[in-house]
């Protein structure tokens, strides 16, 4: 119950002012580090990023809402 | 690259000698135009309709082989209206404003490209190159102009001040000497090469098979894409309305694709077949293959030569940011051009030119690359990342806000320019200094109108409700003449609908300076006729 309620804290609308311009700055680090160390890289800027949040309940949701639903289609699996 | 099966909606012109090509002496116009497609034909246009002849050189004898750019976007037909035909290509083409983007058979979700009510244009038009070719035609001849067909240009000498062409013509070449050159002639410009000027920026490693198919289907008239539809197995398609029963199918083909293989009709159908199912009955008429490209010179006026449209930049068709850049080019460079050749403004003035078309340049540039980069991903942890933004925008806005099938076209607010004369008041809105004009609805001498028909073409002051001031209704600066309407109940113009006060913030005296290209110079809380003439000179390329 606790976590289902943390969970409802996590804001799933858009909080991006030029999102955009994120998701072009991510590929391009993404790209740049090659597929061989982009896990490193996404390892790194995960581990930053969560200590922006810096809460544990939140983040632990937020793992939670990222697993959900992993099995669906995977990316691999795609195209 | 492309494959024409049908060409029966598409006009055909005839070569005729020019009395130049016998001339004793060789000839001399103030404007050439290079290249009679979507954007030269506008330029010509903006110049006969100025008062000021041209020539129009073009190398096909026909309008554009396909539909090519068939999203006429909102500013583009305000350009056209102000031109005098933006009410037949609204009349032709399709109108929409939703698009709606799909992931396999899922609907993701659909966007309204102009949410808001109370403006002449719609957000876009659909209708095909040829037919907007078309039209442009028939109005630059009911303006005294015309397009030389099938005059293609050989060589071109550029000297301090003019530039010498010879001209290929069925009846063998001749010669002909501008003050300006404009080249209008495409992606491929002759011109551009033969200057030896570099084209920097990239071709994305993908291919995308481009259709016309002429059918009756109960699609909405929406912009409709696909990542990953069922019909076209890991790839990416895109579906449009145009006019008369002619629908624009594009698919993502992948790198490897032969273009040649894939071009063959007997290759296309059952493609289009797998999308539309066993029992619609469809004619392709229209099959190329395109490499997309993302490119700009880094100065479109060389010393008496003008680069234009896809023969200045190029871009991905994801937002349609080809055709309407092309258009909005002509807008701006047209007014200042004729400044120039009137003697009232300086030659430098051109550089405002590059500086506001590069900028808008650049910023459809970002987004068509941006938006080829979601489409096509250059590595395989950034399709896993662009598969996963997918898969969550099933479910969340944010992921959505980040799915790009394209960034539609809209005009760039030209904050920076030099021309611009920067705010000394408070105004409250989205619109500021370089922002292109919105529209509204007005009354004007007691019937409704639209406030755009009210400016453009020439410099014009609006004054909003002026408080008992009588103000001049012509300013004459230095030979530049302004006209200054008043807004107000006892004025020649009503706010019919508060717009105008809502979308200018307007209070009572406020006063703004509209360029000829409807783009905003200046605008303060009170008239003042030497701010108004300091802001004009400004504009005008003439200012300190």
């Amino acid at each position: 119950m606790e976590l289902e309620a943390t969970r409802k804290a996590l804001n799933f609308g858009s909080a991006f002012e030029d999102g955009d311009a994120f998701y072009a700055a991510l590929v391009d680090a993404i790209d740049a580090a090659g597929d061989d160390r982009a896990p490193q890289f996404l390892a790194r800027l995960v581990l930053i990023l969560a200590n922006q949040i810096g809460h544990e309940d939140l983040l632990e949701a937020a793992i939670e809402a990222a697993t959900e639903g992993m099995d669906n289609v995977s990316a691999s699996g795609r195209g | 690259m492309t494959t024409v099966l049908s060409n029966g909606l598409r006009k055909q012109y005839g070569y005729k000698p020019s009395p130049d090509q016998s001339a004793a002496k060789t000839p001399h116009h103030p404007v050439v135009i290079v290249g009679g497609g979507l954007v030269g034909l506008t330029t010509a246009i903006e110049f006969v309709a100025k008062g000021v002849p041209v020539v129009v050189l073009e190398r096909t004898n026909t309008v554009s082989e396909g539909s090519r750019s068939i999203c006429q976007a909102k500013r583009t037909l305000e350009i056209w209206d102000r031109l005098g035909i933006g009410d037949v290509m609204v009349e032709r083409g399709v109108t929409w404003k939703t698009g709606k983007v799909f992931d396999d058979d899922q609907l993701l979700y659909s966007f309204d490209m102009l949410p808001e009510s109370g403006h002449k244009m719609p957000a876009f038009v659909n209708l095909q190159q040829y037919y907007v070719e078309e039209y442009l035609i028939d109005r630059l001849v009911e303006l005294g102009g015309g397009v030389r067909w099938r005059n293609n240009v050989i060589s071109i000498e550029p000297h301090a001040d003019h530039v010498k062409l010879t001209i290929e013509t069925p009846d063998g070449p001749y010669e002909l000497t501008c003050d300006w050159l404009i080249a209008c002639d495409g992606a491929r410009s002759g011109v551009r090469r033969s200057l030896d000027l570099s084209f920097d920026g990239q071709a994305f490693q993908d291919k995308f098979l481009i259709t016309d198919v002429k059918m009756k289907a109960d699609f909405p008239s929406e912009r409709w894409f696909w990542f990953e539809p069922p019909f076209h197995n890991g790839q990416t398609a895109l579906l449009h309305r145009q006019a008369d029963d002619v629908w624009r199918i594009d698919l993502q083909l992948g790198w490897d694709a032969d273009s040649e293989e894939e071009k063959r009709p007997e290759r296309v159908e059952p493609r289009i077949r797998a999308m539309l199912g066993d029992d619609v009955d469809f004619e392709i008429i229209w099959i190329s293959v395109y490499v997309f490209q993302c490119r700009t010179l880094s100065d479109y006026v060389h010393g008496r030569v003008i680069f234009a449209g896809d023969a200045a930049h190029q871009v991905s068709p994801f937002g349609a940011r080809g055709g309407n850049a092309g258009v909005q080019d002509t807008d701006n460079l047209g007014w200042k051009l004729k400044l120039i050749l009137d003697g009232l403004a300086p030659s430098s003035l051109l550089e405002t030119y590059t500086d506001e078309r590069l900028y808008a340049a650049r910023e459809n540039l970002l987004n068509s690359t941006r938006a080829t980069d979601f489409i096509t991903p250059k590595s395989k942890t950034s399709r896993v990342l662009r598969d996963e933004t997918l898969a969550l925008a099933a479910e969340y806005g944010f992921a959505q806000s980040l799915v790009n099938s394209g960034r539609l076209s809209v005009p760039a607010h030209l904050k920076d320019s030099t021309l611009n004369t920067a705010d000394e008041d408070h105004f409250e809105c989205s619109l500021g200094p370089g922002s292109p004009a919105k529209d509204a609805p007005i009354v004007a001498g007691g019937t409704p109108a639209w406030f755009l028909d009210e400016i453009g073409d020439r410099f014009t002051a609006i004054a909003y409700e002026p408080n008992g001031a009588n103000l001049p209704v012509e300013v004459n600066v230095d030979g530049i003449p302004v006209d200054v309407k008043c807004v107000g109940s006892q004025h020649p113009i009503g706010d019919s609908d508060d717009l105008m006060r809502q979308r200018y913030d307007m209070m009572p005296g406020s006063v703004y300076l509209f360029r000829p290209d409807q783009h905003i110079a200046a605008r303060w809380r009170g008239f003042d006729a030497d701010k108004l003439e300091r802001s004009v000179m400004r504009s005008a390329g003439r200012g300190c």
